[in-house]
C-alpha cells in the first residue's frame, strides 16, 4: 500500500474496505461439529446395538470413551487452530468463552449423573445443552443449519425424557446427532473450502 | 457549519488501514496487518510506530514457537480517535453534496 493523499470519499471507502477484511476474517471449518457428531453418532448405534445384544454394561464405557478421544482430538485440534491464526477477533474470543462454559456445565452434569452415581438421569439434560451451545454459536456466525440443529436438539431432548426404554432414546440421540451436527459440519467445511479455495 | 481538521495521525493511508482492521478485531498479528494491507514489512513498522506514538494502539512484542511475534491492540484513545475521524469525515461529505 503506497502512501498517498486520501480523499474524503477514499477514506471512507478504505475504513470499511478493511472492516469487511477483518469480518471476512471470522471462518468456521466445520471440524469440532464433525467430530463431534461422528463420535456422538457412533456411541448412539454402538449403544443401540449393545442393548440389542443384551451387553447394556458396556453401553456407559462406549460414552465414557468417546468423551475422552473427542476431548484429546479436540483439544488437539483447538491448539494447531490457534497457533495458525494472525488475528483474533471479538467474536471468536467471545465463542471461545461461551464454548469453554459449554463444556465446564457438560461435564460438571456428567460428573454430577454418573461418576458421584445421584441417580439422576440425565441424558436428555446433554442434548438441551448442546442444543442451547449450537443456537448461541449459530446466532454469532449467523448460519442457519446449526439453528435448525438446536431445535432438533431440543426436540429430542424432550423426546429422550418421553420416550422409553433406553435403545429408544439412543435412536433418537443418533438422529438428533446426525441432522443436528453432522449436517451442518459438512455443510460449514464445503463452505469453508470453497472461501479457502481448497 | 464549522469543520473540524481531520486528525493528522489517522489521515494517512497506511494507518488509517491500520486502525480499520485494528478497530474489528480484538488483537492482530504483524504478519495479518502486513497481509491486509499489502504493505512492506517497513513501511508499516514505521505507521505502527507513529500510532504507537499517538498512543492510539499497543504493540506487544512476544516469543511464540521460539519466532518472535508483534501483537497490536488498539486502545481506548484510538477508538475515540478514530469514531471521531469518521464523524468529521461524514460531516465533510455530507456538505459536499
Amino acid at each position: 500500500m503506497e502512501e498517498k493523499k486520501l480523499s474524503g470519499q477514499e477514506s471512507l471507502e478504505l475504513i470499511q474496505g478493511m472492516i469487511q477484511v477483518a469480518r471476512d476474517e471470522h471462518y468456521e471449518t466445520g471440524y469440532g461439529w464433525l467430530i463431534w457428531g461422528w463420535l456422538l453418532f457412533l456411541a448412539s448405534v454402538s449403544s443401540i446395538v449393545l442393548s440389542y445384544l443384551h451387553r447394556g454394561e458396556y453401553i456407559s464405557w462406549c460414552w465414557y470413551g468417546i468423551l475422552v478421544i473427542g476431548a484429546i482430538v479436540y483439544t488437539f485440534g483447538h491448539v494447531l487452530r490457534k497457533r495458525k491464526e494472525g488475528v483474533q477477533t471479538y467474536i471468536q474470543k467471545l465463542l471461545s468463552r461461551i464454548e469453554a462454559g459449554f463444556f465446564i456445565s457438560l461435564f460438571s452434569i456428567i460428573i454430577g449423573e454418573v461418576l458421584l452415581k445421584r441417580g439422576v438421569y440425565a441424558f436428555g439434560y446433554y442434548y438441551i445443552l448442546y442444543a442451547f451451545w449450537m443456537f448461541i454459536f449459530g446466532s454469532a456466525i449467523r448460519f442457519r443449519p446449526l439453528i435448525t440443529g438446536a431445535v432438533i436438539n431440543w426436540v429430542a431432548a424432550i423426546g429422550i425424557f418421553i420416550v422409553e426404554p433406553f435403545r429408544y432414546d439412543m435412536m433418537i440421540s443418533a438422529i438428533a446427532v446426525f441432522f443436528g451436527y453432522l449436517i451442518p459440519g459438512y455443510i460449514l467445511r464445503r463452505e469453508y473450502r470453497k472461501k479457502m479455495k481448497l | 457549519m464549522e469543520f473540524k481538521e481531520l486528525d493528522p495521525i489517522l489521515h494517512s493511508q497506511l494507518r488509517l488501514a491500520v486502525i480499520s482492521l485494528l478497530i474489528s478485531v480484538k488483537e492482530a498479528e504483524f504478519t495479518f496487518l502486513k497481509e491486509k494491507t499489502n504493505a512492506s514489512a517497513g513501511n508499516l513498522s514505521v505507521q505502527i510506530n507513529k500510532l504507537k506514538e499517538a498512543g492510539y494502539i499497543e504493540v506487544i512484542k512476544q516469543f511464540k514457537d521460539n519466532y518472535p511475534q508483534t501483537i497490536c491492540k488498539i486502545l481506548p484513545a484510538g477508538i475515540k480517535a478514530f469514531e471521531e475521524y469518521v464523524k468529521n469525515l461524514q460531516s465533510y461529505l455530507a456538505a459536499g453534496k
